[in-house]
């Protein structure tokens, strides 16, 4: 650690700053489309777990990172959609559903990877995906993220469908007088909602740990839940966020070894410092900001 | 938020399953909870096949490992305890539609407070050692879930995010109090406490079993909460608010304050569990001392359909499950030895989905972020 020079510190905290604000951008944006339509997925830590292991699984079983992210947010995807089915077609407790999905999604996972490393053992194979291409040094990821933020802002705030979106989760019976179908509105915005999320988590997985572990998430989709907050229901806004809580995480990690014989101590404040900013955040953030009017409002079309 | 439409989720009051109290009722509760449980074992069964396992096998060597011997039936009870006290606590919020999802939290700082007050001076004495323990674990909790109160109340912070945001923040507070102040200088890892005194524990019942005198508490509690909710004013307010939060207004209730009341009962009470745990369980505590109870409760509160005397046999029912999974891998079967315990939050997810699907419930609330 001595001979690491403060620019190279910079640079490398900066460096894994924007690693760790990939998939807290990608998962609160998926919510953020979600909860545009009037959906509240407290589920994502769920669906973003359950895309991680999708991501390495299919990233494992052909050989490549690239289809490891679509398996990922295919994964995800599915996922939010039994979300959907629950809470849109049966017009079930969005909360509890969503807890529910967790659980789930703990269980199912944490079961499945320890079959799976068996099963690529007796392939005598170890079950990890390829690392990513990086084309000219450029990091595919935070390039694909900047392009879902930029997209989805422009779609939610300056196209047709973007609008209906919004109809529904600010006024779904106004939107249903239009004409617009607000169940299959929130299908739609809960799969690709939810893509999003598996993404978040394959960017975890495939794209920085190349494995899978239990519980990888560590609350990472809580956290998404509270960006959303935080920027204001707008794309940007949550991507900055996002980013605030990167550069976070990454300046745990580069602090980490100058504690010394403190790390003890001071590792574990070190670890509840995002969440206890989060809170503080919410605090500050939430009386200014307004969701959209019909957020985890069962829509009955009587 | 602020400006939603309060009017919004009314459609709990129309909905006729929301009132269990007459006859018809309770059969159909009893009767979705247990075809709850079915599905819930039906698919858990079929994760199990498809996992590789032989279920028929799985399934003779599960009741066996769960009710085979005195042993287990006690292990299950005392895994019970903590699950009843922290569903009950659960039940009792989302009653009043405040979701406190905060139990880890709650339970965690319980038994923290509750180890503290164990080097009290009082705690040293016979009878009134564990009685002590009990307040502290009670107050910790309820001061933690006052935090998440306050920001409700005061700075409109939703509790359904703050509640989680506070479970990561809790486990950290435990790890530094024990990595720190409270670390046993005889254990070299620093990772545990020693124990606390002998006079500061829960009785044992059976002590060969390590069934202790905490088991007498959830039942205890859920009798009280169950009279309480359904004959006492405060128990009316909670339920109005929880059922209507306008009407509540209409009749000079004020729905803000009951739900952070109810917010630091609901901490309070699980807080007892971490005391309760604490004093007749564990006796000292760990620096990763959460153990999931918190979120596994909600699957409790749920299949119960948030009734204080239904969580008690839903609480044996997912203590069974997990002793009955911890079993497996003490047999002397080979192909059980890494049989996967996670399976069981698989099996509470499951229980919650058709749960929540056989009995269209519904927590309204005026809550939501």
């Amino acid at each position: 650690m001595n001979d690491v020079t403060v620019p190279e510190l910079v640079a490398s905290t900066l460096h894994r700053g924007v690693q760790a604000a990939v998939p807290l951008a990608l998962a609160a944006n998926g919510e953020l489309i979600a909860e545009r339509a009037g959906l509240l997925n407290i589920g994502i830590e769920g669906v973003m777990l359950i895309g991680a292991l999708g991501g390495v699984a299919s990233a494992w079983w052909t050989g490549s990172a690239v289809a490891g992210l679509i398996g990922a947010a295919l994964a995800g995807a599915l996922a939010a959609l039994l979300f959907a089915l629950w809470t849109v077609a049966w017009r079930r407790d969005q909360v509890v559903t969503g807890l529910a999905i967790n659980l789930l999604a703990f269980g199912l996972t944490g079961v499945a990877v320890q079959r799976l490393d068996r099963f690529a053992e007796s392939h005598g194979s170890t079950f990890v995906a390829p690392p990513l291409p990086m084309p000219a040094g450029i990091d595919p990821l935070a390039t694909l993220t900047l392009l879902v933020v930029a997209v989805t802002h422009v779609a939610i705030f300056c196209t047709r469908p973007g609008l209906t979106l919004r109809a529904v989760g600010e006024n779904p019976e106004a939107a249903d007088t239009a004409g617009i179908r607000v169940a299959l509105v929130r299908f739609i915005a809960a799969a690709v909602g939810g893509a999003l999320v598996g993404l978040a988590g394959g960017a975890l997985s495939v794209g920085m740990t190349h494995r899978f572990q239990e519980f990888m998430t560590g609350g990472r989709g809580f956290l998404a839940l509270a960006l959303v907050i935080f920027g204001r229901w707008s794309p940007i806004g949550v991507a900055i966020a996002a980013c605030f809580f990167g550069l976070l995480d990454a300046l745990q990690v580069t602090l980490q070894p100058t504690l010394g014989d403190a790390v003890h101590l001071l590792y574990p404040a070190l670890v509840a410092l995002p969440y206890v900013l989060t809170l503080v955040a919410l605090a500050g953030v939430t009386g200014r900001a307004r969701a959209p009017a019909a957020l985890a409002t069962p829509y009955d079309p009587r | 938020m602020t400006d939603r439409p309060l009017d919004a989720p009314t459609h709990a009051d129309l909905d006729p399953s929301r009132r269990a109290s007459s006859a018809n009722g309770a059969l159909r509760s009893l009767v979705a909870a247990l075809g709850s449980v079915a599905v819930g074992l039906l698919v858990m069964l079929a994760a199990v096949a498809g996992f590789g396992y032989p279920p028929l096998i799985v399934a003779r060597a599960f009741v066996a490992s769960v009710l085979g011997n005195g042993d287990r039936i006690a292990a299950a009870l005392v895994l019970a305890c903590p699950l009843a006290i922290i569903g009950l606590a659960i039940a009792v919020s989302f009653r009043a539609g405040v979701w406190n999802i905060g139990g880890e939290g709650q339970y965690v700082l319980g038994a923290l407070a509750a180890f503290l007050a164990a080097h009290a001076g009082l705690a040293q004495t016979p009878v009134l050692g564990p009685i002590v323990l009990l307040v502290a674990g009670a107050l910790g909790g309820a001061a933690w879930a006052a935090l998440a109160a306050l920001l409700k109340r005061y700075r409109g912070a939703p509790e359904i995010l703050t509640t989680i945001l506070l479970n990561f923040i809790a486990v950290q507070v435990v790890a530094i109090a024990v990595h720190g102040p409270l670390a046993d200088p005889l254990s070299g890892d620093r990772d545990t406490t020693a124990s606390i005194p002998a006079a500061a524990q829960l009785p044992q019942l059976i002590p060969t079993a390590g069934l202790h005198a905490g088991i007498l508490v959830p039942i205890a509690l859920a009798v009280v909460a169950w009279i309480a909710l359904a004959r006492t004013t405060p128990g009316f307010r909670l339920r109005v608010v929880g059922d209507n939060p306008i009407a509540a207004r209409f009749v000079g209730i004020h729905a803000d304050r009951v739900a952070a009341r109810t917010l630091m009962l609901s901490g309070a009470i699980i807080g007892l569990a971490g005391a309760v745990e604490l004093a007749g369980n564990t006796h000292y505590l760990t620096a990763a001392y959460d153990a999931g109870y918190g979120y596994t409760a909600i699957a409790v509160a749920l299949l119960a359909r948030l009734h204080p005397i239904g969580v008690l046999p839903a609480a044996a029912f997912f203590a069974a499950l997990e002793t009955g999974a911890r079993g497996l891998q003490k047999l002397p079967d080979e192909a059980f030895r890494d049989f996967p315990t996670v399976l069981t939050f698989f099996a509470q997810g499951t229980v919650i989905l058709v749960t929540v699907l056989l009995t269209r419930m519904r927590i309204s609330g005026a809550t939501s972020p």
